[in-house]
């Protein structure tokens, strides 16, 4: 017998070791789990290298700042399982102006929806911003990241962004920067106010003259008004309490943190002042997911 | 359903049973079918007019590499275990024990011999064999008659010329029906 006769032969050997019928869909579902899989696995690996990276820069570039305010380990509440609940929407009063001389470096924005929120309502990732308006690293945050942040993600309809009050209590005057910005919310000039504080969180850090710092970017009936909000509108306190208690649900502990919602409802947290190119990774990641 | 899942769906059974020939747990067979297929979606480059010959080959090696690890694990095994399965009838224990011999013999030859012999007792033309592992149409003539003669001298050497009447062989030639 040739050898091919005799190899056929051999082999036809295997035929009778074909699989029963193939369940192609279970088969399928297989390939999808694995997939997932794959992605988590490589999600992890690119988040835990873009940490070790940025800590290894921290450490190199500015060893003498803290790139995050902890929350004191005493002050750490239990986490609970209450679900995440979101500021409700509050459109501002048709009387909220704001007053802009030519002086004035912020151009404040006049929100339609819930002045907390930003970018589009269908975006696929959603940033929840817990921070602290006296803390210095939420500051770097806002000045360093935020803004490519929201060009290259918000602005284009990807991420919508929620800022969530954290206020440390090692802060004296963080609460009531949040109750300015809430306030100012309310009034329709939120992101004004926002950027301001941080832009000048060293001088009313440090003598407690939030308005004072306030003064170029809002008019005087607009802050006349503010105030007003202070003293007797239940919901500025209110706004504080549910993103304090969203933060116990996601057991924040530092400011700055983002949680990253993906489109599968998954909440992942980065805690840190992380640079843009940290976050924009994970964001990244969790857009294929879609 | 997606064009990748058609493709799946399309494929699938001839995957799996081209592993399955050479892998001899089912399950298994299922799990390197699906990494085959796996692999081909997590790869752009492999997709398009190419992807059928790109996942034969992909899912050959997935099985021939299976295939020497089991029979390392068996070579081990045996030393101290002795029959891997329980009693079973004679003429079945025969078959699955020359079953046995054929993939112990494909997992010592080279690679690529392994693959030629699989895929064109699968069925597939010298086209298809060329496409699926890359290599001119005209050499698949000759590396296959190379891969066969390899094949048959290293089973002799092994086993001995086989009792066709003791293995179950004596039906059909497997080759002429389906290669041509």
């Amino acid at each position: 017998m040739n050898d091919r006769d005799w190899v056929d032969g051999r082999m036809a050997l295997l035929d009778s070791a074909e699989a029963a019928t193939p369940d192609v869909t279970r088969a399928f579902a297989r390939l999808q789990e694995r997939d997932r899989r794959f992605r988590a696995v490589r999600r992890n690996w690119i988040w835990a290298t873009a940490v070790a990276s940025v800590a290894c820069a921290v450490l190199v570039v500015m060893p003498s700042k803290s790139v995050c305010c902890a929350r004191t380990p005493e002050e750490t509440p239990a986490p609970t399982p209450t679900p995440i609940p979101t500021p409700a929407v509050q459109p501002p009063p048709a009387a909220a102006v704001v007053a802009r001389p030519a002086a004035k470096k912020a151009d404040p924005v006049v929100s339609a929806k819930n002045y907390k929120e930003s970018g589009s309502a269908s975006a696929t990732v959603v940033c929840e911003i817990y921070s602290d308006f006296e803390c210095p690293s939420c500051a770097v945050f806002y000045r360093d990241t935020y803004p490519q942040l929201e060009s290259e993600y918000v602005k284009t309809g990807k991420v919508r962004i929620l800022h969530r009050d954290f206020p440390l209590p090692q802060h004296r005057f963080a609460v009531p920067a949040a109750r300015y910005s809430n306030a100012a919310g309310e009034s329709g000039v939120y992101d004004a106010v926002f950027r301001r504080l941080f832009e000048t969180q060293a001088e009313w850090g440090a003598n407690g003259n939030i308005e004072g710092a306030l003064a170029p970017v809002v008019s005087p009936e607009l802050l006349a008004r503010i105030r007003g909000l202070l003293a007797a509108d239940p919901k500025i306190d209110e706004s504080i309490a549910l993103d304090k208690a969203a933060a116990t649900a996601d057991q924040i502990n530092q400011t700055p943190t983002v949680v990253v919602v993906g489109p599968d409802g998954e909440r992942h947290k980065i805690a840190g002042a992380q640079p843009f190119v940290t976050l924009s990774a994970y964001i990244d990641e969790l857009l294929k997911d879609k | 359903m997606t064009g990748f899942e058609a493709f799946f769906h399309e494929r699938y059974e001839r995957i799996i049973r081209v592993v399955a020939r050479v892998v001899r747990d089912p399950a298994r067979a299922e799990e390197i079918a699906v990494e085959a297929f796996w692999k081909l979606w997590r790869n752009p480059k492999a997709q398009g007019d190419q992807a059928g010959g790109w996942l034969y080959r992909t899912a050959v090696r997935l099985a021939l590499d299976e295939l020497r690890r089991q029979t390392r694990r068996v070579r081990s095994e045996k030393a101290t275990e002795g029959p891997l399965s329980a009693p079973t009838p004679e003429q079945l224990r025969l078959d699955d024990e020359a079953r046995e011999q054929v993939r112990r013999t494909l997992a010592r030859l080279d690679s690529r011999s392994a693959e030629l012999l699989l895929l064109r007792s699968d069925g597939l033309s010298y086209g298809e064999v060329a496409a699926a592992l890359d290599l001119n149409p005209a050499s698949v003539g000759t590396l296959l008659t190379r891969a066969q003669r390899a094949f048959r001298k290293e089973y002799v050497t092994r086993y001995g010329e086989p009792n066709d009447e003791r293995s179950g062989l004596g039906g059909r030639p497997h080759g002429a029906a389906r290669l041509g």
